[in-house]
């Protein structure tokens, strides 16, 4: 059987269908084909990155339930809608292929799932056990490490747990970066953050960045750097390496690492001696002067270019270009808390601004990125559960550890982030039960005997803090795979059960919030509802509801915020300022200049936040190669490596392999290598052990640290 | 229309690498490869010794890889911007190694190319391309340049301008560096692989022969219509019912 058609219907057909295909796909671009997607549209979601105390803020566009993309808040007056890809990349985390979802027991036959309701019960259990076993002792066995990587009603829901379970002893974060700066400027100046906002860098004549990296570290804050430079004001950089940051500076003094305080003391000196200080100011404001005058006084010209490495005339000029300045700003970054000597470096530091008057008013004061928690915290929780004594510091809680004095232990950070890792990871292991709440397999799990698994910044509402003690807000974008539960749940959870009477009612972080700013005076008008309403946070306290910020100086009746209103140049508890070099410099009495001649730094990079969560970013492993030690080529070459080649970081404590790059970025006789790197990382990009296996563990009196200490590259084949 | 352009003041950036995840996440641009980028070169002008070039496709005004698509799978919009028409593109890589500035890649799951077109996916939404709504140092201004008001055609009539271009295989680009930048001839010679190349000569001739037949078929079409045929004296054309093929 067949079908006939003719050659009129043939055509007919066939130019219909020439016609319909016109129609449906235009068949040239000069018709007006286009790819672009078709619109459709997001839900918008408000946030802020988790990571520095930059606090970036964003609106996260969601679609199908999930965030997208991330758009930076343009009304955020510190960061003008920037972000850097530190921050973004918790988009890519939260669905990252390698996050744990699920909490876990470690058995004899290995890890094994259970549930969140299980691993509660478990938890509670553990934590009645060992009150039951030690009673009123109890403080002394309990114990957690901070950062938790939520949120601050996540903070507080922890911190009241913690204080119905009997527990003091809190590892503050910042134990191992500015610790030793915050608490210093708490003793001496009543504030334990900067003394202004970073908006009046605008303001001064002279803007000093000691150690302060800020192009690097707080990629965002750059701008302000830019907004200081148009309105005329000159920038030095402190720092021994060259980096991003030194593109936005009038001169830079490539100071040797660690002897900041002894160029500070020898301008101190410099002033007293000269007379040019302000006495009027300092008879009528200040303390123990002649302790200061004591302490400054070894510190001669050809004293401080001896410790400095820098040439006599760099120094004359740096001084006189401080004392020329009628307005002066100092920046002091993370580095200068990671030396031995870190707490002489920051009085002396401090000791120079009040001398000549350069604490208090505009274009004044001093500034540092990390810390800016405002106040309350304690008194809240102390309303809730009563007054407590201070717990202990990490350093002395090692010691309770390796004596087996430590039942609980919440691990919510890395322990990889102190010195001498390995050997404390021996040290947890005498720890009866290790909570870790975390992201990704990290090496935490080996010491661990509970694994929580937590969320990310998308997948819980609450509030955070940045540097300029602003308070922001985010809502709750996303739901969390699996059991992953925000901090202030799993807290929160544990605590109902431990005080079930007493345990504050909240059913999410805005009620929390809410409590709070009910609680304390000072919080009145840092509501949930203003705090949506604001791009850039609220910069506390606000006593009033719908009262202003207070921006810029937080001296504003002129005084100190001492018991006495006046600064002292002599801290009684600690005494003098001596300075020496950082503990295990070639230079310092316990050094070994001949087996290790190199002065070992480590730092923060660009791209890369601390020692856990980012390593599992892909988008940025794709702006690493693996660790690397960055040196110059005279050192590089005097130790018989090439750039580009594998060798080894030696110290007297161990060694890691780092790929060279000879750079003249970096003064000679000094090795940087970034912190960030981890051992269980997917990518090899990020790969590497924990740098501080080779790192002893020093401590000054307040903060673990890290830098400083003599070492020595050496050949592989060697 | 509006006619969009960009402009970059590299002085100000420091490469931190917003722009490129930025540009990533919006675009789903898998990591590793990129729309954008920032060029870094040694220059003693700057503390750091480095100076850096931040850059995309330059929506270039005789662009190269517009000539060089043997399915006229990209081509300048009125509006000022080079696109791709996905569905239509084969990935031959034609255009990637026909562009001097290297702004595009095959995308690995897609199969086809894929570039900087200003965020077009996400215009609608009235928010920037990602690499300049999330740059913190506000290194990139966008907008209409067509209108006058707009801060991009502002800064083109009060700035010196400095275009990026290569020396042997000049495109017009329209993005434009604000004042002095970095490195302007790096770009490199275009050069098209040589089965493409030849592919076109070939492309040439179809074309032609093309329309040469399409001519023939429209000439029989209006006979057909204006001069009928006789369906009876004609061949008629037997289409198979069956599949076994039966002869005319």
């Amino acid at each position: 059987m067949s079908s006939k058609v003719s050659r009129r219907t043939f055509m007919k057909a066939g130019a219909a269908a020439v016609g319909a295909l016109t129609c449906l796909r235009p068949l040239s671009p000069a018709l007006g084909a286009n790819s672009a997607t078709p619109g459709i549209d997001y839900e918008r979601v408000h946030g802020y990155c988790p990571f520095c105390q930059t606090r970036c803020t964003f609106t996260a566009f969601k679609k199908n339930g999930k965030a997208e993309f991330l758009v930076g808040k343009d009304g955020n007056r510190w960061t003008a809608g920037g972000m850097c890809p530190k921050g973004m990349s918790f988009l890519e985390l939260a669905d990252s292929p390698h996050r744990l979802t699920r909490p876990m027991l470690k058995t004899a036959s290995g890890w094994q799932n259970i549930s969140y309701d299980e691993a509660i019960a478990l938890t509670v259990e553990k934590l009645q056990e060992a009150r039951r076993r030690h009673g009123n002792e109890i403080a002394r066995h309990l114990a957690l490490t901070a950062p938790l990587w939520d949120c601050r009603e996540s903070e507080l829901a922890a911190l009241i747990t913690m204080r119905f379970a009997g527990c003091i002893n809190i590892m503050p974060p910042g134990e191992v970066c500015i610790s030793t700066a915050s608490s210093t400027l708490n003793t001496l100046l009543g504030s334990g953050n900067s003394t202004t906002t970073v908006d009046e860098v605008e303001n001064a004549e002279l803007l000093v960045l000691w150690g302060a990296n800020i192009s690097e570290t707080y990629p965002p804050y750059t701008r302000w750097l830019e907004k200081a430079k148009a309105k005329g004001v000159r920038i030095i950089l402190l720092d021994c390496r060259r980096t991003r940051t030194s593109n936005f500076v009038d001169r830079q003094l490539r100071i040797a690492p660690g002897t900041d305080g002894a160029l500070a003391l020898g301008f101190v000196n410099q002033i007293i001696q000269d007379g040019s200080y302000d006495k009027a100011y300092v008879a009528e404001n200040t303390n123990n002067f002649n302790a200061l005058v004591k302490d400054a006084s070894p510190w001669t010209l050809a004293q401080v270019a001896a410790a400095t490495d820098l040439a006599e005339e760099d120094i004359i000029r740096f001084y006189r270009e401080l004392m020329n300045s009628r307005r002066t700003m100092m920046w002091l970054g993370g580095s200068l808390s990671r030396y031995s000597n870190g707490m002489a470096t920051v009085r002396a530091i401090i000791a120079m601004q009040v001398l000549c008057n350069q604490i208090m008013g505009s274009g004044k004061g001093l500034l540092t990125m990390e810390s800016g928690k405002p106040e309350g915290e304690k008194e809240f929780v102390d309303h809730i559960c009563g007054r407590a004594p201070a717990g202990v510091n990490f350093r002395r809680l090692r010691i309770a550890m390796d004596r087996n004095e430590i039942d609980v232990l919440f691990l919510n950070s890395s322990y990889r982030r102190y010195p001498d890792c390995d050997g404390l990871k021996e040290t947890l292991k005498k720890v009866n039960f290790v909570i870790h709440r975390g992201f990704f397999k990290t090496e935490e799990l080996e010491v661990a005997h509970l694994f929580v698994p937590a969320t990310f910044t998308l997948e819980s509402q609450g509030s955070h803090y940045g540097a300029e003690k602003q308070v922001v807000w985010r809502d709750k974008c996303q739901n969390a795979p699996g059991d992953c539960v925000p901090d202030w749940q799993f807290y929160r959870d544990i605590g109902r059960r431990l005080e079930p009477e007493k345990y504050p009612r909240f059913e999410t972080p805005s009620e929390l919030a809410t409590l709070f700013s009910n609680t304390l005076p000072d919080w009145k008008g840092i509501t949930v509802d203003r705090l949506r309403k604001s791009p850039s946070g609220l910069v506390g306290p606000i006593p009033a509801i719908n009262g202003p910020e207070l921006l810029g100086c937080i001296f504003r009746d002129g005084k100190f915020r001492t018991p006495d209103g006046k600064f002292d140049f002599l801290l009684k508890a600690v005494g003098p300022i001596i300075w020496t070099p950082p503990k295990g410099a070639p230079k310092d009495k316990d050094g070994d200049p001949k087996n290790f001649p190199l002065t070992f730094i480590q730092g923060k990079i660009l791209t890369q936040w601390q020692q856990t969560i980012t390593n599992f970013a892909a988008s940025l492993a794709q702006f690493s190669n693996g660790r690397y030690v960055q040196v110059h080529p005279e050192t590089a070459s005097q130790c018989g490596v090439k750039h580009g080649e594998t060798a080894y970081l030696v110290t007297a404590f161990g060694k890691v392999e780092a790929r060279i790059e000879a750079s003249e970025d970096i003064t000679p006789g000094v090795v940087f290598t970034p912190s960030h790197f981890l051992g269980t990382s997917p990518y090899p990009a990020t790969n590497s052990p924990p740098i501080n296996s080779i790192l002893p563990n020093y401590w000054d009196r307040i903060s673990a640290q890290f830098n400083g200490l003599g070492c020595m590259l050496q050949p592989m084949k060697g | 229309m509006p006619r969009y352009r960009m402009l970059i003041d590299s002085n100000k950036c420091y490469n931190c690498g917003a722009c490129i995840v930025g540009c990533q996440q919006r675009n789903s641009v898998p990591y590793g490869y990129r729309r954008n980028w920032v060029r870094v070169d040694a220059d003693p002008d700057y503390g750091f010794g480095k100076g850096f070039q931040p850059g995309g496709c330059m929506q270039c005004d005789a662009p190269l890889c517009v000539e060089a698509c043997p399915t006229q799978a990209t081509w300048k919009g009125d509006d000022g911007v080079v696109l791709i028409d996905v569905q239509r593109c084969i990935g031959c890589g034609a255009c990637i190694a026909a562009c001097p500035y290297d702004a595009r890649y095959r995308h690995p799951e897609r199969g086809t190319v894929d570039k900087c077109d200003y965020c077009a996916s996400s215009r609608h939404l009235g928010i920037a391309p990602a690499c300049v709504q999330l740059c913190p140092a506000q290194v990139r201004t966008f907008g209409d340049a067509s209108d006058p008001s707009s801060e991009v055609a502002q800064i083109a009539a009060q700035q010196t301008l400095t275009y990026v271009e290569s020396p042997q295989s000049p495109t017009k680009p329209s993005l434009a560096f604000v004042g002095a930048t970095t490195v302007t001839n790096w770009p490199r010679a275009a050069a098209l692989p040589s089965p493409i190349a030849a592919m076109r000569v070939v492309a040439t001739g179809v074309r032609y022969l093309g329309a040469l037949s399409l001519f023939g078929v429209i000439a029989m079409f209006f006979k057909q219509i204006l001069i009928p045929s006789d369906d009876k004296s004609g061949a008629e054309i037997h289409t198979p019912a069956s599949g076994k093929g039966e002869k005319p």
